[in-house]
């Protein structure tokens, strides 16, 4: 292998794993801000209570999920300098400026914002905690779309002009309307909302398909005049704005992505099969999951979704817990199709990207990337398997948002001896010297 | 901005992550020695560092979207250099973070002790690749790096020893920060067991410091003046850190010289690598379109960054208590 090649490959398993983290915390970021504000305004108390457990549940979710998000980011940034230099020589001058604002302007903020949701929950008032969050999903927003403005200029430069060899920007607003940066973010968009809308979907499916056992008969049978569980009815809820959501985005997805074939049109034809599988691809999953959507949403109203036939509702429930990977495949095939669609070149018909890359050794780009690979592969892996305990676990137990002694006591197995849980009451109360 | 200005705020925005991510990288090598078996004073010690994680690391990020922005050419010559380096200071921090955001999410004890101990080394290990990253800024955006090439010895030893006292330094500064940051917001016994390893740290940190300012007097006679700067900030580093022993010695632990150690140490590789590096980076800056293209953004941005930040540590920066968020 050579080194452009592990370079590229290593870039490419990279984005790749960054993208499916940041596929859930733009799919799931929305839904919890608008579950918290819901939470914030509801007046019952049985209602509040509901909504504060799915804020709750998803939250802790997304903060997981979240978290590898961030490392897997922050890898992506450093590797971009560290192997295509050559792209920051030509292209820096324009890459830079978004790039530096995603930096400074979005994560910075979103970050803070997150931290101050995350610990701050018990101090904040609760508007202002929902507003904090409010602040995170807005700037993950305006992060996702500088690096499409970056990637976009990459797939289809606009507003530049090259002087010495150097691009520099010469039409700031043709590089932010660039439609492959527009027209893409908004498909991102799409792809996003569908994936957290499959999770939220399929994760209440399979609780849902589970509720039988657990709760009496007439409640489990979900006849009309029985009372439902609280857990249930969050599920339910969960089921249903999953459904709204992934709708929406299938919508957004498909409508978008015919859009994004305007400006392919004046790129140099010729794909490998793979770019054209991939349209293939998300055209099928695109269309089936508007219409699948259309239809199920049709079933909510009076819940008759959830009063199909048992049979039916069963086999319906296991289907949708069973698909929950598809939107994630579905966009990095879309990824994979955009970048490999480019090539040879790293900026479309400006730079080639063997001409980008570093000149450190192939022994060098190959043991990097087996030592970040293979370490961003286990803690993802380690991740997800959290992210499906936590998930099947259900609503009980949340540490998120749970007042900190049940929270520390929660790793109790053990039975301790007097003299070691004395010494345990005094840190859980927090008792001492102030 | 000119150039001058983006290499302040590049500054400004490392020394912050040294003085907060510091917190973490010196507070959670103590979440073993000072929790012990039990895991709920480990989660303790855990929470006195946690909300430092977050709103710290994204300096580092913002620092290097700084530096690919308005000095790519220096980041090229860094990277060159100090690519295993590059390699495992990403390793150790993506390691860390991802040890201490799982470690409680399960409760199996093999689980968590499984992270703590990983979490631990990474700690470790974050800030060494930092200092040797330093310590390569050192030689490659000095007369040194070239002098080395040149076949001088002096420069090759300086070469080589430069990142290796660099990366101690920080090492050693950041377990001194982060253990005075545990010992001001976990209650009672878990405060007071913190101070003992900073006690033990603060004479290696002056140690390192006063070998780190060493190396910088012998940087400024091969031909970089501004080396001399950072002997002298190395100097007071371990000036402070010598006080701050003497005092915690007379069992004063918290007299203005022990409260300033912490920050001053963390910082204080940072300064001194500005000082060393800084003309030489300057010189490698993006041109002056680029620079001013972007600072009104950029600026803007930071000042919504600080405003925030601020806000945030009002309302996080107290003492652990019934209303703290534990999450780690
Ligand atoms: C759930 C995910 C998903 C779904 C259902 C779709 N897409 Fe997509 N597609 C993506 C997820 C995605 C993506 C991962 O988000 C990409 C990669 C880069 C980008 O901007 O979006 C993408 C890129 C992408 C590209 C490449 C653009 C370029 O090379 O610049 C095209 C042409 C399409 N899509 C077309 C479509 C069409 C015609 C769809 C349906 C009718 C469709 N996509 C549904
Ligand atoms: C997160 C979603 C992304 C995924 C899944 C992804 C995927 C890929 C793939 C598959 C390749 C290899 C193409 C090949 O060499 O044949 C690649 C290359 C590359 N991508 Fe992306 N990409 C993503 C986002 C981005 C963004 C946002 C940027 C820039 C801002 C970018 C910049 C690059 C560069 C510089 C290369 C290497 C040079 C090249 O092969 O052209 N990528 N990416
Ligand atoms: C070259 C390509 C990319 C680079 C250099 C990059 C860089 C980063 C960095 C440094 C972070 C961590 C930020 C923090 O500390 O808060 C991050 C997170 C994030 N990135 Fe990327 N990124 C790339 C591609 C993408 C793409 C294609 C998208 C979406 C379309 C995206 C969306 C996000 C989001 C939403 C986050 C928030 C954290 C999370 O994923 O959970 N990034 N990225």
């Amino acid at each position: 292998m050579t080194a452009v090649d592990a370079a590229r490959l290593q870039f490419a398993l990279l984005a790749g794993t960054h993208f499916l983290f940041v596929l859930v915390t733009l799919g799931l970021g929305p839904v919890v801000a608008i579950l918290q504000t819901r939470w914030a305004a509801a007046r019952d108390a049985g209602r509040a209570a509901t909504l504060e457990s799915a804020t709750r549940f998803w939250g802790q979710l997304y903060l997981v999920n979240y978290a590898l998000g961030i490392a897997a980011g922050i890898v992506m940034e450093l590797q971009l300098g560290l192997h295509f230099p050559g792209l920051l020589d030509v292209a820096g001058g324009v890459l830079g400026a978004p790039l530096v604002i995603e930096t400074m302007a979005a994560f910075f903020l979103e970050s803070t914002f997150l931290g101050l949701w995350v610990f701050g929950w018990h101090v904040l008032p609760r508007w202002a905690h929902t507003a904090a969050f409010w602040a995170v999903v807005v700037t993950g927003y305006l992060s996702a779309f500088t690096v499409m403005v970056a990637n976009g200029f990459m797939r289809h430069p606009v507003g530049f002009a090259m002087v010495d060899g150097e691009a520099r920007v010469t039409d700031a607003a043709a590089l932010v309307t660039n439609p492959a940066a527009l027209v893409s973010a908004l498909h991102v968009l799409g792809a996003c909302l569908m994936a957290g809308a499959f999770l939220l979907v399929g994760v209440s499916a399979w609780h849902l398909r589970r509720a039988p056992s657990r709760l009496p008969g007439v409640v489990a049978a979900g006849l009309p005049g029985a009372m439902m569980s609280a857990e249930n009815d969050v599920w339910r809820r969960s089921m249903r704005t999953g459904l709204v959501t992934g709708t929406v985005g299938a919508f957004l997805a498909t409508g978008s992505g015919y859009a994004q074939f305007a400006y392919l049109q004046d790129a140099p034809g010729g794909h490998p099969p793979v770019v054209g599988i991939g349209y293939a691809v998300m055209q099928g999953v695109g269309g089936l999951v508007f219409l699948v959507g259309c239809v199920l949403l049709l079933l909510l109203p009076g819940h008759v979704l959830f009063r199909l036939w048992r049979p039916l509702r069963t086999a319906l429930y296991g289907t949708l817990t069973v698909l929950l990977p598809v939107p994630f495949l579905t966009g990095l095939l879309g990824w994979v199709s955009r970048e490999v669609g480019r090539q040879p070149w790293a900026v479309a018909g400006v730079l080639r990207t063997e001409d980008a890359v570093s000149d450190a050794s192939a022994a060098a780009v190959i043991t990097s990337l087996v030592v970040l690979v293979g370490t961003m592969l286990t803690l993802a892996v380690a991740d997800w398997v959290v992210m499906a305990r936590l998930a099947r676990r259900g609503t009980t137990r949340l540490a998120l948002g749970a007042p900190p002694a049940e929270v520390l006591r929660d790793g109790d197995h053990d039975d301790p001896t007097d003299g070691v849980r004395d010494d345990r009451a005094a840190v859980l109360t927090f008792g001492g010297t102030r | 901005m000119n150039a001058l200005g983006w290499g302040l705020l590049l500054t400004v925005l490392l020394a912050g992550w040294a003085l907060l991510d510091g917190a973490v990288q010196g507070g959670v090598p103590l979440v073993r020695p000072l929790g012990g078996r039990d895991d709920s004073r480990r989660r303790v010690v855990l929470a006195a560092v946690a909300p430092f994680l977050l709103l710290g690391e994204v300096w580092l990020v913002a620092a290097a979207g700084v530096l690919l922005a308005a000095f790519g050419h220096v980041e090229a010559v860094l990277w060159a250099a100090g690519y295993p380096v590059v390699v495992a200071l990403l390793v150790a921090w993506v390691v860390r973070d991802a040890a201490l955001w799982l470690r409680s999410r399960l409760t199996a004890p093999r689980w968590r002790q499984g992270w703590d101990v990983t979490a631990q080394a990474a700690s470790l290990a974050l800030p060494a690749a930092f200092g040797a990253l330093a310590g390569v800024a050192w030689v490659r955006l000095s007369v040194v790096g070239a002098q080395a090439d040149g076949g001088s010895g002096a420069a090759q030893a300086l070469a080589l020893g430069v990142p290796v006292v660099t990366a101690g330094l920080a090492v050693a500064t950041a377990r001194v920060h982060g253990g005075l940051v545990v010992a001001a917001r976990a209650p009672g016994t878990t405060a007071q067991a913190a101070v003992r390893p900073v006690r033990r740290a603060l004479v290696p940190a002056a140690a390192l410091a006063t070998l780190g300012a060493l190396g910088a007097l012998a940087v400024a006679a091969l031909g970089t003046a501004s080396a001399l700067v950072a002997a002298v900030l190395l100097v007071a580093a371990a000036g402070v850190a010598l006080a701050a022993r003497f005092d915690l010695d007379r069992g004063v632990h918290r007299s203005g010289v022990v409260r300033a150690a912490g920050p001053v140490l963390a910082v204080v590789p940072v300064a001194a690598t500005a000082a060393v590096a800084g003309p030489a980076t300057l010189a490698l800056a993006a041109s002056p379109a680029v620079l001013h293209g972007l600072t009104w953004p950029v600026l803007g941005a930071f000042a919504a960054v600080l405003v925030a930040q601020a806000v945030s540590w009002r309302v996080l920066v107290r003492p652990l208590g019934p209303r703290t968020a534990v999450f780690l």
